[in-house]
């Protein structure tokens, strides 16, 4: 490698070392927000119709993993159009380490649901908290990106996610609530907390 | 217009702000720019190996840009000073580094023959 390659490798590690610790402004609440009155809309559903829309673990599942993964979906389009429309010289870093964090966690989250859904549906009742864990997990992860405050719904999602696990464990299989419940209450914190305008909230 | 300025003088590189050009300073914003909480005065000296004169004269440089904000507080009852960069010295500090890279690019490319420099025709 030429000096001047190294260089340029040496400005693209800055760079990324810049976006890690930047504000990511391309999560929008409203799309986060939307997937929380969603939940709160199947949790009602669940409720109210049990023998239509919870009528199994199996069906319980696989509606969050669902719903879960078309939000995903919405917020990663989001997150991208929003992102590459600021077009600074920051997006295509910031974007990576986003998605970095964002797709292993997706794709873990994926496989085991497909395996549990596809080999073991007596395992069901985990993936409701095991995927909310996972929430969790990115939320923690993305720390230096994200509001301070994302430690909280990310300790929410994480603890849920856990209780959740054991409780179904305990009980032997889902209710709406015991699945929904804390993915709603997760959501709306999410997008509670991301919707804070302050520019950068870490130094200056 | 600035894509006019680089048309017209493809190597003025106005974007190479003189504060950040400096090897000094340009290793105390790339130490601090994976920081969000900052580093203390003390690490910043070790990581980018200066005394604390040297230091502290470059970081008031910085400072007096607004490139980076200085805060003393009382630590176990020690003086703890934090540098972070500032937002305005993150934006700057990303441009200054296209505009690097845009140089190095084009360094490269004149070195190897593939820039062709033509005279201005006025």
């Amino acid at each position: 490698m030429s000096d001047v390659q190294q260089a340029i490798a040496q400005i693209a590690d800055i760079r990324a070392q810049l976006a890690a610790s930047t504000r990511f402004r391309g999560y929008a609440p409203e799309a986060v927000g939307m997937i929380g009155l969603l939940s709160l809309l199947v949790v009602v559903m669940q409720i109210v119709w049990p023998g239509r829309f919870a009528a199994s673990d199996w069906q319980i599942a696989i509606t969050w993993g669902l719903l879960l993964a078309g939000g995903c979906a919405a917020i990663a389009i989001e997150a991208i159009v929003h992102t590459l429309r600021e077009n600074d010289g920051m997006a295509s870093p910031m974007l990576f380490s986003a998605m970095r964090l964002v797709l292993p966690a997706f794709a873990v989250s994926a496989a085991v649901g497909g395996a549990v859904l596809t080999y073991a549906p007596q395992v069901t009742w985990i993936l409701p908290g095991f995927w909310q864990m996972m929430i969790g997990f990115v939320a923690f992860a993305s720390y230096s990106s994200l509001p301070r405050n994302i430690i909280w719904p990310a300790a929410w999602c994480l603890l849920s996610g856990a209780v959740g696990l054991f409780l179904a464990g305990h009980h032997g299989s889902l209710t709406p609530l015991m699945a929904g419940g804390p993915i709603v209450v997760g959501h709306l914190a999410i997008a509670w907390v991301i919707s804070d305008k302050e520019r950068i909230p870490h130094g200056g | 217009m600035a894509g006019d300025s680089r048309e017209e003088a493809p190597f003025a590189f106005n974007g190479l702000d003189r504060i950040f050009h400096e090897r000094a300073r340009l290793g105390i914003v790339t130490s601090l720019a994976g920081q969000p909480e900052g580093l203390a005065f003390a690490q910043l000296k070790r990581m980018c190996g200066l005394t604390d004169g040297n230091l502290n004269r470059h970081l008031a440089v910085l400072e007096e840009a607004g490139f980076i904000s200085i805060h003393k507080d009382l630590t176990n009852r020690r003086p703890l000073t934090t540098c972070r960069v500032t937002p305005l010295g993150r934006e700057r500090f990303v441009e200054y580094l296209g505009e690097l890279e845009q140089a190095l690019r084009q360094g490269a490319r004149a070195a190897t023959g593939s820039v062709t420099l033509r005279p201005r025709t006025t």
